[in-house]
C-alpha cells in the first residue's frame, strides 16, 4: 500500500491533447515532493534555453507526502517552469501556494500534474476522482477570477476547488497569479502567464479519495505535538493562543497567525473579537491598512511610503481588484512607490497618462489597464525593470536607479533585505544576500521563521538575543561567530536556511510556522527568562516518517535538501546559462546602507563571501558550478 | 434505553470555526480511513468566499429516530457514552437511518461511506482514551464534549 504520497502524476499534453500518469515513485524517495519532485521533472521536461512563451516550457503542479493531511499547515501546493518575471532573460524557478485545492488533487487521485503544449482554444482541466479531461471554456475565456469561479461551482456543484487566471492571465502579464479564490495565489513567479500562453483558464478538482497514513496513531501524535510547537512564530513572535481566532489561507493550518486572508471589505470579527479580518497581512493585505508603509532613504535614493488607504477609502476594493485580475499583489508595494516618486520629483505623466498614484480610483483604473495591456498599463505589465528599460531615454537617472532597487533580484520585488522592506540589521541581511545572489527568485518569502524573522528578537535585546543563540549558532552552523553582526561565517548559515527551506517547500509546510529553531514563548517576559531556547527541528523528519512510513532522519532530509539545491542551480546554469556573474547582480543592492543599523557590504567583500559560499558548497569558485565530486556524493546523476 | 443514563454529545461553539478542516482529517484517520474528508464523521460546512464555516455533527439525540428506524438493530447505544453507534458488521447500507435523521441535509451526519456499502456516523471516538479526536484536535476550541443525563 502505498503511505503519504499517492503514487500517480498526470501528465498532460495540451498540444497532441493526450493524457497519460506517469508514477510518482521512481523519484518520491530521493526529491520527496513539492519543490524537489518538480525540480526532478524539470530536469526531465523543460528544455534547454527554452521561451517561457513556448509549448515546451511545462507548467508543473505538485503536493507532497503531507499535503492533505492532518499534518499543520501541510495544505500547499508548488507550481514550477520557466517564469515570465525573471529579468532580464526568463529562467526555471518555482511558486508555493496554499489553500485547498492541493489536497483535493490528492483526494482526487493525483500527486501532481506536468502540462506541457498549448491549445489552440481555451480549456480548462477537470480532474475528478482518477480522471482527466480538457474541457471546452471559450465561454470562461475573458471573465475574471470571480466570476470564473461562479460560473464553474455553476457548473460543477459548490464541493469542487478552483485555480484559475483573470485576464491578467490571459494578456500575459508578467507577474500574472494563479488565483484559488478567495484569496490564496501563487503570484510572484507569474506563473499564471505561462497558464495564460497554454490556454488553461481553469484547474478544477473534485476528490473523494483520501491518503493512507502508515502509523496512523504516531502520526496523529506527531501532528499533536507539532501543532503546539507551531503555536507562534507569525508576524507576532509570542503566543497568540487567547487573543482571538484568525482567518487561515490553507488546509490542515493550526496556526493562530495573522497571515491569513482578507474576507469581506466589512470589518468583521472572528473568535474571541480580538481581530478583525481586513487587518492582515501578505496573503490578505498589505494594502488596506491606513498607515503609510515602508520608506527609505539612502545611498542617494528615496523610496517613498506606501500610500495606505483606509478601508473606506478604497484600500479592499483595491486588494480584491488585484485577486479578481489575477495580478501579483506585490507588484503594488514596487508600482506604488515608485510612481509616487515619478510625481515627488516632477514626472507628472508617463506615456501620455497623467499620473495620481495616490489616488485609490487613479490605481484602481491603472491596475485594470495593467491586466487588460491598454496604454501605460501594457507597458507596465511587463515588470517594472522592463518598463525602465523600455523607457529609459525619458526618464531621469534616479527613476532608473528607483526601479532596479525596487526590483533588484532578477526581476522580483525587494523582500526581507534590510533597505526597503523588512528591519533586518546585520547578521540577518546579508544572509539573505546570500540566499538571494545563489536562487531562482525572491527566497526570503519562504524562509521567514527560519531565521530572517528572529531579527525581531534580536532588535528588542541584542546581548540577550546573541547569547542566548550562540550555542545553537555554533551547533549548527558551525561557529558562534555566524550569529554576530559581521561578514564572517555566513555561508554555513544562509545554506542551512536554503535547506531548510527546501524541506518546507517539499513536503510541504508553510515557513510562517516552520522550522522550530527556537520554541514557543508566551510573552518577551517568558523569552527574556529563559536558559533553553531550542524548539525541535526533527519534527519534519517525524511528520514525514510516520506519515509515510519511510525512516528519514533531520540528516537524511537535509541531504536530500541539498540535493535539490544542486538540481535547481544545474537547471540554472545547464539550461539556462546561469553562472558567477548573473550571482554578483544582487551585490550592488546591497552597497545601499540598511535602513536599520546602516550597515552596506562592497562589490569586493561581497565577491569573497560569495566565493566562501561556494566553497562550502562545494563549488567551482569561479564559475559556480557544482563540482563532480559534489554532485557523485549527492547522488545526483544530471 | 435506561433511565438516567449519562449520555455525551458534541456542541459547536458559534461562530469560531476558522475552516481549516482537522476535525475532517483526525476523524477519517481515527476511523480507519486515512486522511479522507469524505469519510469523515464530522463535516464542515465551508463558504470560504464569505467567510462562514460549520462543523456540522451527530447530536446524539436522546430519543434517536435512527436507532428506532433501523431494520437489522445495526445501531446501539453505547452505555458509557451514550453514542449512538453503527455496527458495520450488521448494517446492510439501506440507508432508512439517514432518511430518519431529523437533521438531514446535504452534508447529512449519517451518511454512506464513500468506498464501503454501509452507512457511517460519528460514534463519539468511544474507544479513543482522550474522547473525540476532533475535539481534541480543533486549533480553535470550536467543539465541546458535553455530558447530560437522559
Amino acid at each position: 500500500m502505498q503511505y503519504g504520497w499517492i503514487g500517480t502524476l498526470l501528465l498532460i499534453d495540451l498540444s497532441a491533447e493526450k493524457i497519460k500518469t506517469v508514477d510518482t515513485m521512481k523519484y518520491a524517495e530521493d526529491y520527496v515532493g513539492g519543490r524537489g519532485l518538480a525540480a526532478r521533472l524539470a530536469w526531465e521536461y523543460v528544455p534547454k534555453e527554452v521561451d517561457v512563451f513556448d509549448p515546451e516550457n511545462p507548467l508543473i503542479v505538485m503536493t507532497g507526502p503531507l499535503t492533505g493531511t492532518p499534518a499543520p499547515t501541510s495544505g500547499r501546493v508548488v507550481f514550477a517552469g520557466v517564469s515570465p518575471r525573471v529579468y532580464p532573460k526568463p529562467w526555471y524557478t518555482h511558486s508555493t501556494m496554499g489553500g485547498f485545492i492541493g489536497s483535493e488533487l490528492k483526494y482526487a487521485g493525483f500527486d501532481g500534474l506536468i502540462i506541457i503544449g498549448r491549445s489552440e482554444k481555451p480549456v480548462y482541466i477537470w480532474i475528478k476522482n482518477g480522471e482527466a479531461n480538457i474541457m471546452p471554456a471559450e465561454d470562461l475565456w475573458g471573465l475574471t477570477v470571480r466570476a470564473t469561479v461562479e460560473k464553474i461551482r455553476h457548473r460543477h456543484g459548490r464541493r469542487i476547488e478552483v485555480a484559475c487566471i483573470g485576464p491578467a492571465g490571459e494578456r500575459l502579464v508578467r507577474y500574472a497569479a494563479i488565483t484559488h479564490p478567495p484569496e490564496n495565489a501563487s503570484g510572484h513567479s507569474g506563473f499564471g502567464a505561462v497558464m495564460g500562453y497554454k490556454k488553461i483558464k481553469a484547474l478544477v478538482v473534485q476528490g473523494t479519495g483520501g491518503i493512507n497514513v502508515a502509523e496512523p496513531e504516531h502520526f496523529l501524535a506527531t501532528c499533536k505535538y507539532a501543532m503546539k510547537l507551531s503555536c507562534t512564530g507569525a508576524v507576532d513572535y509570542f503566543l497568540r493562543e487567547e487573543k482571538g481566532c484568525n482567518p487561515i489561507c490553507s488546509h490542515s493550518c493550526s496556526v493562530n497567525c495573522r497571515i491569513g486572508t482578507l474576507i469581506s471589505k466589512v470589518p468583521r470579527r472572528f473568535g474571541d473579537g480580538e481581530i478583525e479580518a481586513y487587518q492582515v497581512f501578505c496573503i490578505g493585505n498589505i494594502w488596506v491598512s491606513s498607515k503609510p508603509l515602508a520608506k527609505y532613504e539612502g545611498g542617494g535614493l528615496r523610496v517613498p511610503p506606501i500610500t495606505g488607504w483606509k478601508p473606506e477609502d478604497g484600500g479592499v476594493e483595491l486588494h480584491m481588484l488585484c485577486d479578481d485580475l489575477g495580478l501579483d499583489l506585490w507588484v503594488l508595494l514596487t508600482l506604488q512607490p515608485w510612481l509616487v516618486r515619478c510625481v515627488e520629483i516632477g514626472l507628472n505623466s508617463l506615456e501620455g497618462l497623467i499620473l495620481d498614484p495616490r489616488n485609490p480610483i487613479w490605481f484602481h483604473r491603472l491596475l485594470e489597464n495593467i491586466a487588460y495591456r491598454k496604454g501605460l498599463g501594457d507597458i507596465l505589465a511587463e515588470g517594472l525593470r522592463r518598463t525602465v528599460d523600455r523607457l529609459r531615454k525619458k526618464l531621469p537617472n534616479e527613476l532608473i536607479r528607483l526601479a532596479e532597487a525596487l526590483e533588484f533580484a532578477y526581476g522580483f520585488p525587494a523582500h526581507r533585505e534590510g533597505r526597503i522592506w523588512d528591519p533586518e540589521p546585520l547578521p540577518f541581511w546579508i544572509v539573505s544576500a546570500l540566499m538571494y545572489a545563489t536562487e531562482s527568485r525572491d527566497p526570503t518569502i519562504c524562509t521567514h521563521t527560519s531565521f530572517l524573522h528572529l531579527a525581531e528578537l534580536y532588535l528588542d535585546n541584542k546581548e540577550v538575543f546573541l547569547s542566548k543563540l550562540k550555542p545553537i549558532a555554533a551547533k549548527l552552523w558551525g561557529s558562534e561567530k555566524s550569529i554576530e553582526p559581521s561578514f564572517e561565517h555566513k555561508a554555513q548559515l544562509a545554506i542551512w536556511c536554503q535547506h531548510r527551506h527546501i524541506i518546507l517547500d517539499c513536503l510541504p509546510l508553510c515557513d510562517f510556522a516552520f522550522p522550530r529553531l527556537i520554541k514557543p514563548f508566551r510573552s518577551r517576559e517568558e523569552w527574556l527568562a529563559a536558559e533553553e531556547i531550542y524548539g525541535d527541528l526533527g519534527v519534519e523528519a517525524k511528520l514525514l516518517s510516520t506519515c509515510t512510513g519511510m525512516k528519514y532522519s533531520t540528516e537524511d532530509l537535509e541531504i536530500i535538501a541539498e540535493r535539490i539545491f544542486n538540481l535547481e542551480r544545474m537547471i540554472l546554469m545547464e539550461k539556462f546559462g546561469r553562472n558567477r556573474k548573473m550571482d554578483e547582480i544582487v551585490a550592488t543592492h546591497f552597497k545601499l546602507p540598511c535602513s536599520t543599523d546602516g550597515t552596506s557590504i562592497t562589490i569586493k567583500e561581497f565577491e569573497k563571501l560569495l566565493t566562501e559560499y561556494y566553497q562550502a558548497r562545494g563549488w567551482h569558485k569561479e564559475t559556480g558550478k557544482p563540482l563532480p565530486e559534489t554532485l557523485r556524493r549527492l547522488k545526483l546523476n544530471v | 434505553m435506561e433511565a438516567s443514563q449519562l449520555s455525551f454529545m458534541l456542541l459547536v461553539v458559534p461562530n469560531r470555526c476558522r475552516g481549516c478542516g482537522l476535525c475532517e482529517l483526525v476523524c477519517s484517520i481515527l476511523h480507519g480511513d486515512g486522511a479522507r474528508p469524505s469519510a469523515s464523521r464530522i463535516k464542515v460546512f465551508k463558504d470560504r468566499e464569505s467567510y462562514a464555516f460549520k462543523p456540522l455533527v451527530c447530536l446524539q439525540c436522546f430519543n434517536p429516530e435512527c436507532v428506532k428506524v433501523c431494520p437489522k438493530g445495526a445501531i446501539y447505544v453505547d452505555n458509557r457514552t451514550g453514542a449512538k453507534i453503527i455496527d458495520e458488521r450488521i448494517c446492510d447500507g439501506c440507508g432508512l437511518c439517514a432518511e430518519a435523521c431529523p437533521f438531514k441535509s446535504e452534508d447529512s451526519v449519517i451518511f454512506k461511506h464513500p468506498s464501503k456499502r454501509v452507512y457511517v456516523k460519528c460514534d463519539l471516538c468511544y474507544q479513543r482514551e482522550g474522547g473525540p479526536g476532533c475535539v481534541d484536535f480543533c486549533p480553535s476550541r470550536v467543539l465541546v464534549l458535553r455530558s447530560g443525563r437522559v
